[in-house]
């Protein structure tokens, strides 16, 4: 060994560990001043950091660190959505017919709308289809960002967890099957068009039912009263995490699938009332840092009119989706309306299935991730701010 | 008219309120779910019977005004029903019980109604810890003078009634050791505890205006007592149960009450006595912190005796009266109780001990209630 070998050279790089670490100080730093001021959500704040440190500020945060914390990421919306999968509760459903109603025609009418614009605007079927369906999802993150910040309980926030984790799954799985026609419209041979699909979704859902199954197994071995539950669920949600991408399943998929089989399945109620989801606030805000980081002018202008266009058409179905049903919910039109408005934020989730698909296929996804960013861009700001709006005027929020 | 002046009701009438636990199904805490389940309900025959509370996470459900137990019992039976149906509408569920057994008093929420707020303005954190469930029986009397005396001779029967309804070991995921641990959230307040010995209507309508005119109270509502005359109804109103984990136990021990009363007004068997008031503290305490095996010491002749035979032998001593109204068959379920010395405080101690898990007693005990016995 050399003489001053020990030494780190330099410029040295960050690595994940610490990037992870710096990006959470400045997220809960600057969210919590943001939250101080009592206007807007802290979710805000993390997505203004990001902004700051992203490539239209700073640029610290550039694609290759995105790349690096990936895993990081994964484990965020991992978590979360396997709790909203926990709150897809069939037996729900079937006390109230309507729910699942309100859930097929917001997703319906919102991809249709959303479809049809971009449709209008002379954009290629295919494009145009897989956009609309990335837009059935409404994002988790923000959604469970804002409720575990203000304390929101009741009808709204439990109908729009359920609505959200719903519209998640038919949104993963149309996207996947839309995979089919994208290869095929690429000139793959159709076996990998009908291959690639099925591995993924059902790949996906079998990870799923298997993590679901031993969950509750290994759960079944050790006694309520200790902690061991909370770390055999988080353990096995990690594993699921781990696997679903090593097997090149869909993350998102596996793990919200993953949370409605456990609701569905625990009938001794040996993993109810675990609360993995406290852990997941600390991932999420650096997913938002990370989501604001990809955010700038260019991303905007990019999106441009097709952006705008698809998110307004997007809203809109949903809005309506939800409307139309009320009369017959349990919610009431005026909560409804407040419902139609949650169901209003794009975010990690939809940037995720965009990046994936355009990993696939660069040039069609180059167009794909214009228009979603470009929502993404439009939505990141203004969509927790009517969420908190939305709850707090259904008085579902603690009183400040 | 003037508030004060007592409404004359058909003699031993009754009429319940139970105040009923509000929960969400995943982890069975209280959640603030009254304002839609009212909603819902107010779409229902039962709209008038039911009533928003003091926090969002409770429901009030009324009786009509009933003669005979098993009409009282059905129309329970019915509001029970209709209120589960709209719970599985909404993924809520209801419990009885007089606390709820995890639940933070702290995350607790108002209802948004100006007496709540004043309520909580005036009494602080007490009235988010007075988020605790109980159960009032209103027996009709034909007169002022017969609630008062009525008062003071059930006040010597108040452990029973804590005993029989005890529904609240727990408390803050704690066992408080209480058979009731409820009471001890109401006794905080300052106007709570028993009605003064006055001996007359009169007396008591003068002690009243007394009261009103130092601002200590502005209606009859401000008296958080354990029995109290309740003039516009023209009803002794009593206050002490817990909430019990089922209609059918509510329903009894409305029909208990009523058997009191039939009993006291028709032989009149004592002078009214301040004497029951020196012991009524020691007496109450025994039974919220002991159940059944608290000691009681009777006031009118200073014997001792556990207040499960005490209350045996009362059952005995009344049922000729409970039969002349045809509630002997609920007087049978608490005596069956007693005798097989359970309660539903030990079931709820029970059941912790078997599952092993606070959220599930919770879910069971909803289940209790909401699910009909066979």
């Amino acid at each position: 060994m050399q003489d001053l070998d020990f030494l780190p050279s330099f410029p040295f790089e960050f690595n994940v560990v610490a990037l992870f670490g710096i990006l959470l100080v400045a997220a809960f730093v600057a969210g919590g001043a943001v939250h101080k001021s009592g206007l807007l959500p802290r979710v805000t704040g993390f997505t203004l950091v990001g902004m700051l440190l992203g490539n239209s500020g700073l640029d610290i945060i550039d694609s290759a660190t995105v790349l690096k914390l990936r895993p990081l990421l994964d484990i965020a919306l991992g978590v979360v959505l396997f709790e909203f999968g926990q709150r897809l509760d069939f037996k729900w459903w079937r006390q109230d017919r309507w729910l699942a109603v309100s859930c097929i025609t917001e997703s319906i009418l919102g991809f249709a709308l959303a479809f049809g614009a971009l449709l209008y605007l002379g954009q290629p079927p295919l494009l145009a289809g897989m956009a609309a369906a990335i837009g059935i999802s409404t994002s988790p993150a923000v959604l469970w960002m804002i409720t575990r910040d203000t304390h929101a309980e009741g009808q709204l926030t439990d109908r729009a967890m359920n609505l959200v984790a719903a519209n998640g799954v038919i949104a993963f799985i149309t996207v996947s099957m839309l995979l089919a026609f994208l290869h095929l419209d690429q000139g793959a041979p159709l076996r990998l068009a009908l291959l690639h699909p099925l591995w993924v979704v059902a790949g996906s859902i079998v990870l799923g039912f298997i993590g679901a199954r031993s969950t509750l197994w290994l759960a079944g071995l050790t006694s309520k009263t200790s902690d061991s539950r909370l770390a055999i669920v988080l353990g096995m949600v990690l594993t699921a995490i781990g696997f679903a991408s090593v097997l090149h399943f869909s993350v998102l998929i596996t793990l919200l699938v993953f949370g409605v089989f456990i609701k569905n399945m625990d009938h001794e109620h040996r993993v109810a009332a675990v609360d993995v989801g406290r852990y997941a606030s600390l991932f999420l805000a650096v997913l938002f840092v990370i989501a604001g980081a990809s955010l700038s002018w260019h991303t905007l202008m990019l999106g441009g009119l097709a952006a705008l266009v698809y998110t307004l058409a997007r809203f809109a179905g949903k809005f309506l989706g939800v409307l139309l049903i009320a009369p017959f919910s349990g919610l009431g039109v005026q909560k409804s309306a407040w419902l139609g408005l949650v169901l209003l934020p794009v975010s990690g989730t939809a940037l995720v299935l965009a990046e994936d698909v355009a990993r696939l296929y660069p040039q069609f996804g180059e167009t794909l991730r214009a228009i979603v960013l470009g929502s993404v861009a439009l939505l990141e700001l203004i969509g927790p701010i009517t969420t908190q709006l939305a709850l707090r005027m259904a008085r579902e929020t603690r009183q400040t | 008219m003037d508030e004060m002046d007592f409404q004359s009701s058909p003699h031993m009438s009754m009429g319940v309120e139970l105040e009923l636990q509000v929960l969400n199904t995943r982890d069975y805490n209280l959640t603030r779910g009254a304002p839609d389940l009212l909603r819902l309900l107010g779409k229902t025959p039962y709209k008038d019977l039911i009533k928003p509370e003091i926090a969002q996470s409770m429901i009030e459900l009324n009786s009509s005004i009933h003669h005979r137990y098993d009409e009282l019992l059905l129309e329970l039976k019915a509001l029970r029903d209709e209120v589960s149906r709209q719970c599985g509408k909404l993924n809520l569920a209801v419990a009885g019980g007089g606390t709820h057994a995890f639940h933070q008093w702290s995350e607790q929420r108002i209802f948004d109604m100006p007496r709540f707020h004043q309520l909580s303005e005036l009494y602080g954190y007490l009235a988010k810890q007075f988020v605790v469930f109980g159960q009032h029986v209103h027996l009709g009397c034909p007169n002022g003078d017969d609630a008062v005396y009525l008062v003071h001779m059930l006040s010597r029967h108040i452990p029973h009634f804590i005993v029989l309804s005890g529904s609240s070991p727990f408390s803050q995921a704690e066992d408080t050791a209480f058979h009731s641990a409820r009471l001890n959230a109401i006794n905080a307040f300052p106007l709570s505890g028993h009605m003064p010995f006055v001996q007359s209507w009169a007396e008591f309508r003068a002690f009243f205006e007394r009261m009103k005119q130092f601002g200590v109270v502005g209606s009859m509502k401000d008296f958080y007592w354990d029995i109290r005359p309740k003039p516009g109804y023209g009803t002794v109103e009593l206050r002490i149960c817990d909430t019990p984990l089922t209609v059918e136990k509510a329903a009894a021990l409305a029909a208990y009450a009523q058997a009191l009363g039939q009993y006291y007004l028709t032989e009149r068997p004592h002078q009214p006595s301040s004497d029951v008031y020196e012991l009524y503290t020691y007496n109450r305490f025994q039974a919220c912190r002991f159940g059944a095996q608290g000691n009681l010491i009777d006031p009118y002749t200073g014997r001792h005796t556990d207040i499960g035979s005490d209350i045996l032998a009362t059952l005995q001593r009344v049922m000729p009266y409970a039969e002349q109204l045809q509630g002997q068959a609920g007087l049978k379920v608490l005596q069956r109780e007693i005798e097989e010395n359970g309660s539903d405080t030990r079931w709820l101690r029970h059941t912790l001990e078997k599952e092993q898990s606070i959220n599930d007693v919770v879910r069971l005990q909803a289940k209790r209630w909401m699910t009909p016995a066979s």
